[in-house]
């Protein structure tokens, strides 16, 4: 193994763990059940976690395609004109680029969630849901259009011995 | 009841097949802190959970425990894809290939079945969310010895990684629960106190405190 012997505790941790908010319990200003124990245990949602999973679609300025992909051009206007070369309902991104867009929905969706069973009166963090869940609605509808079903209650039946991307039920595999 | 998704909640693609790790990383599949005991360990506590928070906790986290047990198979799947008996052979995965050939099967590194032992449900709030805490973090020290021992593969390393980390916000999560739970017991008896059987009318509760 030589140099890249791992050595140690690994250098990644659970991402945006912080100090909640002693006297809200959340961390985001409202009163959820709050035990000031001044223990920390939260993935604290009422304050900016550095990574946000959630990127909106559209901008703060309200640009933007407004699929959920985000994309503009220089000038701020909607990239998604019609003249992709054939993208349909894609705005303009691959399977692979839906795809990986859905799991960082799905894993942000999970975490919030997980959070909320237990600060369900957090407002943020059930902003931040409703606000991923409909970004989630959105580009698995257009995921299901452009490369075929997620569940089998989608449009027609999976293509694939085994169900999984890898196995390549996706045209563009690139 | 739970719909099924065609897609990892962490993505694996593994380029070389390497079935000597495997022979280690299938116990998180089928060990005494994998994937399978933490599923059924979750999904069975949560009946007698008294607080709705704690079951909803328990139910999300063992669905979420599902979602790793496919992500370990698929690791083993594409670790031992494609590999010929004569390479096989010199690996410890040998034992594991005359018994299951590359089909996954639970079971731990050591070569033990997964097994209900592994699992314990006490019925006891305090006492299961505290098992709950303890295997987040056995499960914890398990993915780090995975991640010592895989340094030279990071395809394999990557998902690691990933999994890891859930294994520390869900003992997060449980010390939440354990809090909520607390709170809700009797907060000079809690330890001798099981909100199941132990239910003390309210005439009588507000004397005892």
């Amino acid at each position: 193994m030589g140099e890249k012997r791992y050595n140690g505790t690994p250098d990644f941790v659970s991402g945006g763990v912080s100090v909640r908010n002693e006297k809200d319990g959340c961390g985001c200003g409202n009163p959820a059940r709050g035990r000031d124990n001044g223990r920390d245990y939260g993935r604290d949602y009422g304050r900016d976690y550095g990574r946000d999973y959630g990127r909106s679609g559209r901008n703060e300025n309200g640009s933007g395609c407004g699929c959920g992909c985000g994309r503009n051009d220089n000038n701020g206007n909607n990239v998604n004109n019609g003249n992709n070369g054939g993208d349909d309902n894609g705005c303009g991104m691959s399977c692979n680029e839906l795809l990986s867009r859905l799991r960082e929905l799905d894993f942000a969706i999970v975490d919030v969630t997980e959070y909320l069973n237990v600060y369900p009166k957090c407002t943020a963090a059930r902003e931040k849901l409703a606000r991923w869940r409909a970004e989630r609605a959105d580009i698995a509808c257009r995921y299901v259009k452009k490369c075929g079903g997620l569940t089998v209650f989608d449009n027609g039946s999976w293509p694939d011995v085994l169900p999984w991307e890898y196995n390549c039920g996706c045209k563009d595999r690139k | 009841m739970w719909i099924y998704e065609r897609k990892l909640q962490y993505p694996v693609k593994i380029k070389d097949p390497n079935p000597q790790l495997a022979s280690l990383i299938i116990s998180q599949l089928g060990g005494p802190d994998g994937e399978l005991s933490a599923a059924m360990r979750y999904l069975n506590q949560r009946y007698s959970m008294p607080c709705k928070e704690v079951v909803a906790t328990l139910t999300d986290i063992g669905t979420e425990e599902l979602a790793h047990l496919e992500i370990i198979s698929a690791i083993l799947y594409q670790l031992t894809r494609n590999v010929c008996p004569d390479d096989i052979a010199k690996t410890n995965f040998a034992p594991y290939f005359v018994d299951h050939t590359t089909g996954i099967y639970p079971i731990a590194a050591s070569g033990v079945p997964n097994d209900m032992k592994y699992v314990g449900i006490k019925g006891d709030a305090l006492a299961d969310l505290s098992e709950c805490q303890a295997a987040e973090q056995k499960a914890r020290v398990t993915y780090d010895n995975l991640i010592r021992l895989s340094c030279d593969c990071p395809d394999v390393m990557d998902p690691l990684r990933f999994l890891r980390e859930r294994e520390v916000v869900h003992f997060q999560r449980f010390g939440d629960s354990m809090r909520i739970v607390q709170d809700h017991l009797d907060g000079k008896n809690f330890y001798a106190f099981n909100p199941s059987f132990d239910k003390i009318p309210a005439d009588r509760s507000h004397s005892q405190r």
